[in-house]
């Protein structure tokens, strides 16, 4: 089955080209992936534990959450809104993350693309 | 569900009002309808509105799609009710749509339509595809009849009826509705149905927020003050604990929510409705600064603001749940119980909910059509090499049927306390999609196996626990109350069942090596990373 482009459709069982292979072996390409898995794998592991945190907070130390720091406002309060301002904190350091990486993805994809004989 | 404070003081006021303004949302529902079937539907363009909505359109259509009516008035009704405990539920879909958007670029180069398609890539194609549609499907559909149940129960409290065949005939106009979109609109249709409501839907909650604030002079101390007051529980309100007496269940609940979102496939399908990985990742940024605004600003003020204003003992008497919550604020939020502003306040926002209702089911049905037509019929049944136009011909045959058929299950459930159904769904999708997504983007190693195991493995224990669960049996609140077989204690399954599929689907890697995956592997990585060769 073959993509109207020309291109080797991924449902062909015939597997990856030669020239992928040398790309994906690529010095380029093996620094965006260490990039790409470096911000992923930590950034990811750091949102799902500081939810965890939250939870465990929630339901094992009650009274520090409802602690009232003034004006009802409880450390529980702001611990959950800091979850909202790190996600937020997140999605900006993502956008950072693809900038930095933009020129790189963009020369591997061309080649990429080049190899596909488009 | 009684709603006889509501039926007497609220919806019911003007019931002419209210169905006036529901024959409009259903109008413009089918104006738009009619509009997008004027584009010729190629399998792009009825899978996937061809690809061409910007960033900032399938944001608001993702936003759309997550804040379903019973998520906005389940949880503006649960913060009114639980107070900090009911905030959690927003707070983890804030943390799940981050996780979202760290791998919304690698999702969309990596697939075409479906789950199936992304989890099929390098390994044997017709097993994995079966098992990723078969728990695609049953997401899709444990979903829908969940939204459609709660239409009929919520239509009947907007339109202040409780007789069953009000309860009926809502159901079956919601679902043939749906099947008019889908058919005639595919995903174009759906979509922009969707956007038109999420702004709507926004633009009325956030007014109510603002009045809200009015009402307490800008001064969160003074609503807090009030919700505490309002509550009958003074202090303690704020204070964690008051829904989940089991904290485990709290942390169980958050696990399944947070990572559920990257394995839904109503929502995973609409990250190939735009161009590319970029236009993907600038979706989920939208998604995610609209729900982050969403949660903290509207469900938290409106929630506080309807304890505080109406009081937690009108909102139980009118509904039990809670579900009444937001309305019983817009009316008082208009001039109060049978003021003419009150009441016009009431109509639209019950407009505002049964356009939500219809906009989430077309959305899940056009996902159910593409998993059976694209992943089931196409590529298993016809071993891919159905034309474009009879998979299309297919979706649009697959929605009438599973329309009617959801029709009829929901008609069945409506008796039963279905309430659970849609954390199940949830816990199915956390647990039998995300850890093989996962592997097959990040592990060279994964197989076949892997892909089946991690698959039917999280399907089955997270259905396995929540049967012998307390949702099912065993307590006042149970599917069954007459009878007791649960021996799970916790009431959502993901803390167990996210970790054992993730176990299944890494044993079954390890059980025995795939050269051919390994070998397809350098495809799958440089086409996630670089989007080369994407569709």
């Amino acid at each position: 089955m073959t993509h109207p482009s020309g291109q080797v459709d991924h449902h062909d069982p015939a597997g990856t080209s030669d020239h992928v292979r040398d790309v994906h072996a690529s010095p380029e390409f093996t620094e965006l992936r260490r990039r790409s898995r470096t911000f992923t794998f930590a950034v990811g592991a750091f949102v799902l534990a500081w939810f965890l945190l939250l939870l465990w907070a929630v339901g094992f130390q009650p009274d520090l959450m409802a602690t009232d720091l003034g004006g009802h406002i409880t450390v529980g309060l702001l611990f959950a809104w800091s979850q909202v301002i790190t996600t937020l904190a997140v999605a900006a350091l993502f956008v950072r993350h693809t900038r930095t990486n933009r020129a790189l993805v963009e020369t591997l994809r061309a080649r990429l693309d080049e190899g596909a004989g488009r | 569900m009684t709603s006889t404070v509501l039926a007497e003081g609220a919806a019911n006021a003007h019931p002419g009002l209210t169905l006036g303004l529901f024959a409009v949302v259903v109008l413009i529902s089918l104006g738009v309808t009619t509009w997008a079937s004027r584009f010729r539907k190629t399998r792009d363009e009825f899978f996937t509105a061809g690809r061409g909505l910007t960033g900032r359109q399938n944001g608001l259509a993702m936003a759309g799609d997550s804040l379903s009516a019973s998520a906005v008035l389940g949880s503006v009704g649960l913060v009114s009710l639980f107070g900090y405990d009911g905030f959690m539920f927003g707070i983890a879909n804030v943390v799940a749509f981050a996780l979202l958007l760290l791998l919304a670029g690698f999702l969309r180069n990596s697939g075409r339509f479906t789950v199936a398609d992304v989890l099929s890539f390098r390994v044997r194609q017709r097993p994995v595809r079966i098992a990723g549609a078969v728990s695609s499907l049953t997401i899709s559909i444990f979903y829908l009849i969940a939204q459609m149940v709660g239409s009929g129960a919520l239509l009947s409290l907007l339109i202040g009826s409780t007789s069953p065949v009000v309860q009926n005939l809502s159901i079956a106009a919601v679902g043939v509705l749906m099947i008019v979109y889908v058919v005639f609109g595919g995903m174009r249709g759906a979509s922009w149905v969707q956007i038109i409501k999420a702004c709507v839907l926004m633009g009325i909650v956030t007014l109510m927020a603002v009045l809200v604030l009015v009402r307490f002079g800008f001064n969160p101390s003074a609503l807090l003050e009030a919700a505490g007051q309002g509550s009958g529980t003074g202090g303690s309100f704020l204070a964690p604990g008051m829904q989940y007496k089991n904290p485990i269940d709290l942390i169980s609940l958050g696990v399944g929510v947070s990572l559920a979102f990257i394995g839904l496939p109503h929502i995973f399908q609409r990250f190939y409705t735009v161009r590319d990985d970029r236009t993907a990742e600038s979706s989920a940024l939208w998604l995610l600064g609209i729900e982050a605004v969403f949660t903290v600003m509207v469900v938290l003020i409106l929630g506080l603001g309807a304890v505080a204003l109406v009081g937690a003992t009108a909102i139980k008497a009118s509904d039990p749940g809670g579900n009444t919550a937001a309305l019983l604020l817009a009316q008082e939020l208009g001039g109060g119980a049978g003021s003419l502003g009150g009441d016009v306040f009431v109509a639209v926002f019950a407009a505002v909910a049964f356009a939500t209702i219809l906009a989430v089911v077309a959305g899940l049905m056009v996902a159910a059509t593409t998993t059976f037509a694209h992943d089931l019929y196409a590529n298993v049944l016809r071993h891919g090499r159905a034309s474009d136009g009879e998979e299309v011909r297919m979706a649009r045959i697959a929605a009438v049927v599973l329309g009617l058929v959801a029709i009829v299950l929901s008609l069945f459930a409506r008796q039963l306390n279905i309430g659970f159904i849609v954390g199940l769904a949830m816990s199915i999708a956390a647990s039998a999609h995300v850890p093989s997504l996962v592997l097959n983007l990040f592990w060279r190693r994964f197989t076949t196996r892997g892909a089946l195991w991690g698959i039917y493995g999280g399907v089955g224990t997270a259905l396995l626990l929540v049967i012998f669960s307390p949702t099912v049996s065993g307590s006042p609140k149970s599917l069954f109350t007459a009878v007791d077989f649960h021996w799970f204690p916790l009431q959502n399954p993901g803390l167990v069942s996210v970790p054992a599929g993730l176990l299944f689907a890494v044993l079954g890697t390890l059980s025995r090596r795939e050269q051919a995956s390994e070998d397809r592997y350098p495809e799958l990585e440089t086409r996630a990373m670089t989007g080369a060769g994407s569709h």
